[in-house]
Order: C-alpha cells, then sequence, then structure tokens
C-alpha cells in the first residue's frame, strides 16, 4: 500500500509540474507582444524595454517558468494587467462559487446515475433497459450550456419555480448544479451500468445464486458492493468533465465564479489571470483524481498488489 | 460450404473490414446513426438549395419573428432567417468535427506510434505527455489554447485537436505495442524491411479498427467543444453561422424568442446522437464481447 501511494504522488508532482509547464509555456508563446497590453502602442522603445525588464520578461523563458514557480509555491500568481489585483485574490473571491456548483452537481450527477445504471443492468435487454439507455444517449448529446439554457427558460422563466440568474442561496444554486449533473448522470449511467453488468458475470455471482441465495441478497449483497468499487474511479474521472462545465454553465446563469473570471479574462487578454485560473482548476482536478485514486485503493484492498 | 468455413473462423475473429461492415450494418442503430449523419451532410452539401432565405440577409421589420410558414424557425434580432442559419451551419460543425479529429488522429498516431514501436525512454517521455495532456478537461483546455491563438475556425480545430490527441496517441501505443512482437512484423523484420516499411505497411493497417472507433466517437466531442467555444464567444465568429455562435446571440433574446436557442441545439443533439449511435455500434462488432 505504502509503495503504491509514493508512486501515486510521484506520479501527482509529475503531472502537476507538466501542467504547470504547458500552461505557462502556452501562454508565454502567444503571439503577440505582452508589453502591448501594458503600455499601448505608442511610447518610446526605451519605456518598453524598461518595462519588459520590469516584469522581468527580458530573462530566459525558463528562468521565468523557475520564477513563476518560486512564487506560485508562495501563492503568489502574479498580478491582473486590467485590474490591477493580485491574481491570487481574485480567484479567492471566486473559489467557493465554482466549487460548491462543482460539488454539488456531482453529488446530483451521481444520485442519478447510479441507481439508473443499475437498474438498466438488472433489466438488461428489456424495454426498462433500452428506455434508460436511450435517454442517457440523448443526454450525451445535449450541449451542457443548451440544456442549461433550456432549463432557465422553461423552469426559471415560465414556471418560476427558481430565480433567473444570480448567486448566494440554494435556489439560485440549484439549476445550474442540475444542469451539469443530469448531462453528466447521462454519461456516468453508461458507465455504472457496463460496471454492473462486468460485475453480475463473474462467477462467485453464480455461485451466489447456485447456492440459492434469494436474488434481492445475491444483487445487493454481493453484485452491488463489488460494482460499487469501479464506481468510485469514475468518480475521479469525472470530476474533470464537471469542473469543465462548471465554468460554461456560470456563463449561462450569471454565477460569478471562475468560469466568468476566465473568460471575461480571455476576451480582455488579461493573460495572468487566465494562467492562474487554469494553474488552479488543473491543480484542483488533478488532486480530486489524487482523492478518488487513493479511495480507490482503500475500498478494494486488491490494488495493494498494483 | 464457405459459409461453414467461414463461421469457424468468425468464431475466431472476424475483424477483415467486410465481416466489420456486414456485422455493423446489422445494428438498427447503426443504421439509424449512419441516417442521421447522412442528412447533416446533405444539409451541408445543398445548404443553397435547402436554404429558404439568404443566411446573412437582414430584414428589420420582421425581426424576433416566431417559427411560421414564411420563417420555418424563426427569425433573430436583425430578422435573419434561423432555419437558413441552422442549415448553413451544418457546415461548419461538419468541417470543425473532421478537421479536428483529423488533426488530433495523426499527431496521436504519430506520436503513440513511436511510443509504442521503439519503447525505452522514448516511451516514457511520451507517456508522461500523454498523461499530462489527459490531465486537462477537453473543454477547458480547448478555452485556454484559444486564449492564446485567438478565436476562428481554423483556431478552434487547432485548440480541439491539441486537447484530444492524447486519446488517439494512447490507443496508437497500444495497438503497436501489442502488435510489433507478432509473428508478421518478426518475419517482416527479418526480411530486412526498414522500420518505416514496417510501421507504415504491417503494423499500421493492422492497429487501425480501434483508431477508427474512436475517431467516430471523438467528432461528436468536438462538434459540442465547438458549439461551446463559439457560444463563449471564443469560436466561429459572426457573419459566419455556426450553431454556437447563433445561440450565443440567443441567448440574450431567450426568455423572448427562445427559438433563436431551440433550434441549434436540437441540430446538436441530432448530430452528435448520430455519431454516438455510429460508434457504439462499431466498437461493438468491433469487439462483439463488449456488447451488451
Amino acid at each position: 500500500m505504502l509503495r503504491y501511494f509514493v508512486r501515486r504522488m510521484a506520479f501527482l508532482v509529475l503531472t502537476l509540474l507538466g501542467a504547470t509547464i504547458v500552461i505557462f509555456s502556452m501562454l508565454h508563446l502567444a503571439p503577440g507582444d505582452p508589453i502591448d497590453l501594458i503600455v499601448g502602442p505608442n511610447v518610446t522603445p526605451e519605456v518598453r524595454e524598461n518595462i519588459r525588464h520590469q516584469y522581468g520578461l527580458d530573462r530566459p523563458l525558463a528562468v521565468q517558468y523557475l520564477s513563476f514557480m518560486k512564487s506560485l509555491l508562495h501563492g503568489d500568481l502574479g498580478n491582473s494587467i486590467i485590474q490591477h489585483k493580485p491574481v491570487s485574490e481574485l480567484i479567492a473571491e471566486r473559489f467557493f462559487v465554482t466549487l460548491e456548483l462543482s460539488l454539488t452537481a456531482l453529488f446530483i450527477s451521481f444520485l442519478i446515475s447510479i441507481p439508473i445504471g443499475i437498474k438498466a443492468a438488472l433489466k438488461r435487454n428489456t424495454v426498462t433497459d433500452y428506455a434508460l439507455m436511450a435517454l442517457s444517449l440523448i443526454g450525451i448529446s445535449m450541449p451542457t450550456f443548451w440544456f442549461g439554457l433550456m432549463l432557465l427558460y422553461i423552469v426559471a422563466f415560465k414556471l418560476r419555480f427558481f430565480p433567473i440568474s444570480g448567486y448566494g442561496t440554494w435556489r439560485h444554486l440549484f439549476l445550474p448544479a442540475l444542469t451539469i449533473g443530469i448531462t453528466d448522470a447521462a454519461l456516468l449511467a453508461r458507465m455504472v451500468r457496463s460496471s454492473m453488468l462486468e460485475v453480475i458475470r463473474q462467477d462467485y455471482i453464480r455461485t451466489a445464486r447456485s447456492k440459492g441465495l434469494p436474488e434481492r441478497v445475491v444483487i445487493n449483497r454481493h453484485a452491488l458492493r463489488n460494482a460499487l468499487i469501479p464506481i468510485i474511479t469514475l468518480l475521479g474521472l469525472r470530476i474533470g468533465g464537471v469542473v469543465g462545465g462548471s465554468v460554461v454553465v456560470e456563463i449561462v446563469f450569471a454565477r460569478p465564479g471562475l468560469g466568468r473570471l476566465m473568460v471575461d479574462s480571455i476576451l480582455a487578454r488579461d493573460y495572468p489571470v487566465v494562467q492562474g485560473v487554469m494553474v488552479v482548476l488543473t491543480t484542483c482536478i488533478i488532486l480530486g483524481n489524487l482523492l478518488a485514486d487513493i479511495l480507490y485503493a482503500v475500498v478494494d484492498p486488491r490494488i495493494k498488489l498494483k | 460450404m464457405a459459409e461453414g468455413v467461414a463461421s469457424t473462423e468468425l468464431a475466431k475473429s472476424d475483424n477483415t473490414f467486410y465481416g466489420l461492415m456486414r456485422r455493423l450494418l446489422r445494428s438498427k442503430a447503426a443504421i439509424f446513426g449512419l441516417v442521421i449523419i447522412g442528412l447533416m451532410f446533405i444539409c451541408a452539401l445543398f445548404a443553397p438549395l435547402i436554404a429558404t432565405h439568404d443566411y446573412a440577409k437582414q430584414d428589420l421589420p420582421s425581426m424576433l419573428q416566431p417559427p411560421s410558414n414564411a420563417h420555418l424557425f424563426g427569425t433573430d434580432e436583425f430578422g435573419r432567417d434561423i432555419f437558413s442559419r441552422v442549415i448553413y451551419g451544418s457546415r461548419v460543425s461538419i468541417k470543425v468535427g473532421f478537421l479536428a479529429v483529423g488533426i488530433s488522429l495523426l499527431t496521436g498516431l504519430f506520436f503513440g506510434s513511436i511510443a509504442g514501436y521503439y519503447g525505452r525512454l522514448l516511451d516514457s517521455v511520451i507517456c508522461a505527455l500523454i498523461d499530462i495532456a489527459l490531465a486537462f478537461p477537453m473543454t477547458l483546455l480547448a478555452i485556454a489554447i484559444i486564449a492564446v491563438l485567438g478565436p476562428g475556425l481554423f483556431n478552434v480545430c487547432l485548440a480541439i485537436a491539441l486537447s484530444s490527441w492524447g486519446s488517439f496517441a494512447r490507443i496508437a501505443r497500444g495497438q503497436f505495442l501489442s502488435l510489433k512482437n507478432q509473428e508478421f512484423v518478426e518475419a517482416a523484420r527479418i526480411l530486412g524491411y526498414s522500420d518505416a516499411r514496417i510501421i507504415f505497411r504491417h503494423i499500421l493497417p493492422n492497429s487501425l479498427a480501434p483508431l477508427v472507433v474512436l475517431t467516430t466517437l471523438e467528432v461528436p466531442k468536438a462538434i459540442i467543444v465547438e458549439a461551446t467555444l463559439s457560444f463563449l464567444g471564443l469560436g466561429i465568429q459572426p457573419p459566419l453561422p455556426s450553431w454556437g455562435s447563433i445561440m450565443s446571440s440567443g441567448r440574450s433574446f431567450l426568455f423572448h424568442a427562445p427559438w433563436i436557442t431551440i433550434f441549434p441545439g436540437v441540430m446538436i443533439i441530432l448530430i452528435v446522437m448520430g455519431f454516438n449511435l455510429l460508434g457504439d455500434a462499431l466498437r461493438d462488432s468491433l469487439d462483439p464481447r463488449l456488447r451488451d
């Protein structure tokens, strides 16, 4: 177990390092001179060089990366070019908004998909199964933001069950979370179904059946428990998708989260903010995956050997 | 008699192109998927004939009209015909879907085959790259890449390809890894063929099947990411109608003219569903053991 954790942590450090290198070099190799964004085109070359020096942009890229990483480890993500505030401050103001949405969505997704996936697997190749999987197919094929707009129109505008936009209470949270939750559940339900089918085919299920256990006991005590193990891995896999969905759905429901911040910053070409948001979101996703992997290893003793 | 021989062969594995197609066409889902995709292609190819209006022509007196006989899907804030815009929008989605996934496939194949075939340090390095690439969620990475490249059709394709090549590379690597030690590759090596010849003529054709399945399943993802980028204002720029950009402008009028947003979304669901149906059926017919 310990060896597994050590290897897993080493891999984590490697991915985090790689991800920051990708994000950093991507935004620094971008065409166009960042100085233009800070001062505009109508300044003398001397002034430009001064500013370049002041921001450290005249140093080699590798050196810039190292100093970026050094500040990053101190929680310093640089300053916004447009808003003249520390990026970390801008992110801190909005982090919870996105976290709350992502976690609620993930919860809804599991709440919907696990019973649906299991039901479909148990009723394999019946009308129930086909109907559930057809629904799931439609769910997978919908763009998340479009589904959000439809919920907004029908549930919030026509039926007036929920506020149209804004942030604060659970009533503001519900529709965006439901949007991501349902679209994600569509994908997850298929995975749960095949994971459950995998288990049903195992020898120990046949054994349980042949020794005369009632079907209910076979399913609840033998199949379900084992099927839940790979579902934990799916939790890790879905974190990225849910966070990506949150970024887009925040725009639809006008929630002041990291997604809003990122898209606004891209349109304003405020690269330090884009970079900061990407680093924070990617780190969260990678850490989330780690958490799911560890949980998996804890729940399933067979993983130790890997 | 030939049938009898064929069936014993089939029991082992009949992954020839012909056998694959025969099993594929037995699936109703695949046919349904193909029909939807076919209809979308017809829309894209014959857009000028199908469209009832000029997609860019403004007609302010008839702005924001609900669907009617004159305007099947209604009109937008400039009085432009949504039906015609949606029909033309299919061109963008199909173009982006195939171009993006094409670039992604080639990139993934390049890195994956090198990693699988040569192994060792090169393999470790490329595997680390793949892991890093797959650590980002596709939409998020595509948004970040657009931040650098700027919007536009080709940049959107590039952004999607750069955020999805990892899955292709992983599959290609696995295929090359398992095929390179097979007897027919061994034989080719003994005959003294060059690495390039072995890779392109012997291993590549045998590794294509799972890549074709992945391609079919990645095209719809690319279409959705394009729509998402365009919806956020980071993708296809006006006046070119893309389903995402139509919805982006429709969003401001959602409560008074929901049709601007509804119809492009329905089109996306249809085409994405078509590809998903086909992809799933392809995967099943490739490996019947996976079918449930």
